[in-house]
């Protein structure tokens, strides 16, 4: 640790995400060098004054998902079932795949995501799911 | 691999990552849902994904980014902030770079470790050490000429 490479280390060690070791190799050198010290010091009150993190939006509750997916699901096994020609090679049967391994949220969140995209676009995600 | 429960383990937090980066949350979700499909996709299609998780972080990142670089305007705020402060950091975090913006908000916001922001952006965890100093110096900076 040294000032030529402060960018590097000096965020991580006021947001505490320096490996331990490393962290005190940045002590050592901030006892050393008050240039650092004072930057280190004007930046650490910089963090502490910052305001908690905005919560995310909350999405649709995991109620909801399982509704929606358990009302969905049995149209995306027949969709997606109906889809692999009949005589196939094994490779053309996968569709079946996708609705025995995605969970029902998984699905749900797919398709309703199919749904509320434009025509174009669907069809590419489709393609990916065939 | 288990899509199934890769998907119930991690969707509110690739979610999550692309709402911090979109400001978005339907914006978020598409991004989230691409990255599951394309999950899907690389599964279905053999590709062994040893970490699921760094995985869909990494496209997720690399989805909202791009998103981002489309839009015609820069992000709006998330939501109403009655907060001055909090209105002033938004406006100070719109105002950085792309890379300084994203390593910031992954990391203060989101609360990723910085290793994980590197991995996820594809740069070495010194380079994210850069862009998150260099963060914190100009909202420093960009706050301080703000204080009456």
């Amino acid at each position: 640790m040294n000032c030529a490479s402060r960018e590097e280390w000096l965020g991580a060690l006021v947001m505490r995400d320096l490996p331990f070791d490393e962290e005190a190799r940045a002590e050592e050198h901030l006892e050393s060098c008050a240039e650092c010290r004072a930057q280190r010091d004007a930046l650490a009150r910089f963090v502490a004054e910052l305001p908690p993190p905005a919560p995310v939006p909350a999405t649709r509750s995991r109620r909801g998902w399982a509704v929606v997916a358990a009302a969905l699901l049995g149209c995306v096994v027949g969709f997606l079932a109906a889809r692999a020609p009949a005589g196939a090679p094994p490779g053309r049967a996968a569709p079946r795949a996708t609705a025995t391994f995605l969970c029902p949220e998984a699905v749900g969140f797919v398709q309703r995501g199919l749904d509320g995209v434009p025509a174009d676009r669907r069809a590419a995600i489709a393609a990916r799911l065939r | 691999m288990d899509v199934g429960r890769v998907f119930k383990d991690h969707e509110q937090e690739i979610v999550g990552i692309a709402w911090r980066i979109l400001r978005s949350i339907e914006d978020a979700r598409d991004v989230a849902q691409d990255a599951f499909v394309r999950l899907v996709a690389e599964a279905r299609g053999g590709v062994a994904i040893e970490n699921a998780r760094a995985w869909l972080r990494r496209v997720a990142v690399n989805l909202a980014i791009n998103r981002l670089r489309r839009r015609p305007a820069p992000p709006a705020p998330a939501v109403a902030r009655t907060d001055d402060r909090r209105a002033a950091i938004d406006r100070a975090v719109a105002e950085l770079p792309e890379r300084q913006r994203v390593v910031f908000l992954l990391r203060h916001e989101q609360g990723l470790p910085l290793a994980e922001i590197a991995e996820a952006l594809g740069i070495a965890p010194s380079t994210a050490g850069v862009h998150l100093t260099r963060a914190l110096a100009a909202l420093r900076a960009r706050l301080s000429e703000e204080k009456p």
